[in-house]
């Protein structure tokens, strides 16, 4: 098991849970996410108004990765978190320009309801992530609370797989704490990343929504990860690093 | 849908190897003021692609920006920066179709959504 990473803050103590639930519950804006027709085959989970605001508020308060960039939600669902960033704005001098990318047509819906409900600006683009194609790397910033990947394994992957494709700065995405190992490897070999970091642990508060669930409701731990994109000067000097490294390696071995 | 966006999407169907820039078949089209911000217009320039945000530009009416791809002087200029800003997140299209430039497969845009979802037999 990695030990905690430095500097990761965690959110909720033990002592006060129950306090923090109450807080959120009272804080929860009126945005619909409830009652519509939840989709099993989509993991479609809502996203609390506590984490949202903890993990835009974290990426533009800590990183500087969310006023004045283009930031794209994935699996956008009623959009949460990208309303999240665009609330951001209130406090700061620029405007972000979110984009929120899903694949459901009624959740697209909703997020348009509720984009004018909080008066705020949403791109909006009916897609599947993993058919996903654009252009170079216009978004600076994806913000995701992709699935699981519990019943349609591999979609957490694939979610970050393209992301980590398509940002040119920094991907912030949520996974369960017990796939934390997986996901650095997997973002640091196999996609690229410059770096990945879980910046806080969370409790993931998921009501019975589905009629599988047994419990009433379920705390799930939960990482938020920041993981920065190589860029281009860094994967040269990355690969000018290898290059040296090999040829002293010659070097030695032509000495002995 | 901005101009913004429409500079990034690419039609990703199974095959397809040159998806971009889509063509749009404007229907209806709507402006919406964004608050101006040279600084975040500077940092986008470099990463617009010119050719394809001066033709949508003016297949949406909007023919003030130069065809080809202006010198980076231009960037001091406030006249051209404001042109820029107005022509990629001001103008929206509400409905219409992006239009495949290589297979000719229709993506519809409704209420501002582009439908890029694909079909079985296109992934």
């Amino acid at each position: 098991m990695e030990s905690k990473d430095e500097g990761m803050v965690v959110l909720q103590e033990s002592g006060n849970k129950n306090r923090e639930w109450v807080s959120e519950n009272q804080t929860k804006p009126n945005l619909v996410v409830e009652g519509i027709g939840i989709k099993i085959e989509l993991e479609q989970y809502p996203t609390g108004a506590h984490i949202a605001s903890r993990m835009l508020y974290t990426a533009e308060n800590s990183f500087e990765d969310i006023s004045g960039k283009v930031v794209a939600d994935f699996g956008c669902g009623c959009g949460t978190l990208g309303l999240a960033a665009t609330l951001l704005d209130a406090d700061f001098v620029f405007d972000s320009h979110v984009i929120g990318v899903d694949m459901d047509e009624d959740s697209l819906e909703i997020a348009t309801i509720n984009a004018d409900d909080l008066e705020a600006e949403m791109e909006l683009i009916q897609c599947q992530i993993n058919n996903l194609k654009w252009r170079g790397q216009i978004v600076d910033t994806v913000v995701m609370n992709p699935p699981f990947g519990t019943r349609n394994k591999g979609a957490d992957m694939e979610f970050l797989s393209v992301a980590l494709k398509v940002a040119s700065q920094a991907v912030y995405s949520l996974h369960k704490t017990t796939t934390r190992e997986h996901i650095k490897r997997a973002a640091l070999r196999d996609y690229n990343a410059a770096s990945a970091e879980v910046i806080c642990e969370l409790r993931y508060d998921l009501p019975k929504l589905y009629k599988f669930h047994k419990k009433k409701d379920v705390d799930i731990a939960v990482d938020l990860w920041r993981l920065a994109v190589m860029s281009f000067c860094a994967e040269l000097l990355v690969l000018l690093h290898i290059f040296r490294v090999r040829k002293s390696l010659k070097f030695s071995s032509k000495c002995n | 849908m901005r101009l913004l966006t429409h500079n990034m999407l690419s039609s990703n169907i199974k095959g397809v190897t040159n998806g971009f820039p889509l063509r749009i078949e404007p229907e209806t089209i709507t402006q919406k003021p964004v608050d101006f911000n040279p600084d975040f217009l500077k940092n986008m320039f470099s990463k617009i692609d010119w050719k394809a945000l001066s033709q949508a530009s003016k297949i949406m009416g909007y023919a003030e920006l130069p065809e080809d791809v202006p010198d980076q002087t231009v960037l001091e200029s406030d006249e051209f920066l404001k042109k820029f800003h107005h022509a990629l997140l001001e103008i929206h299209l509400e409905e219409g179709v992006l239009v495949c430039p290589e297979t000719g497969r229709k993506f519809p845009v409704n209420k501002g959504i582009p439908n890029m979802l694909l079909h079985e037999d296109e992934v």
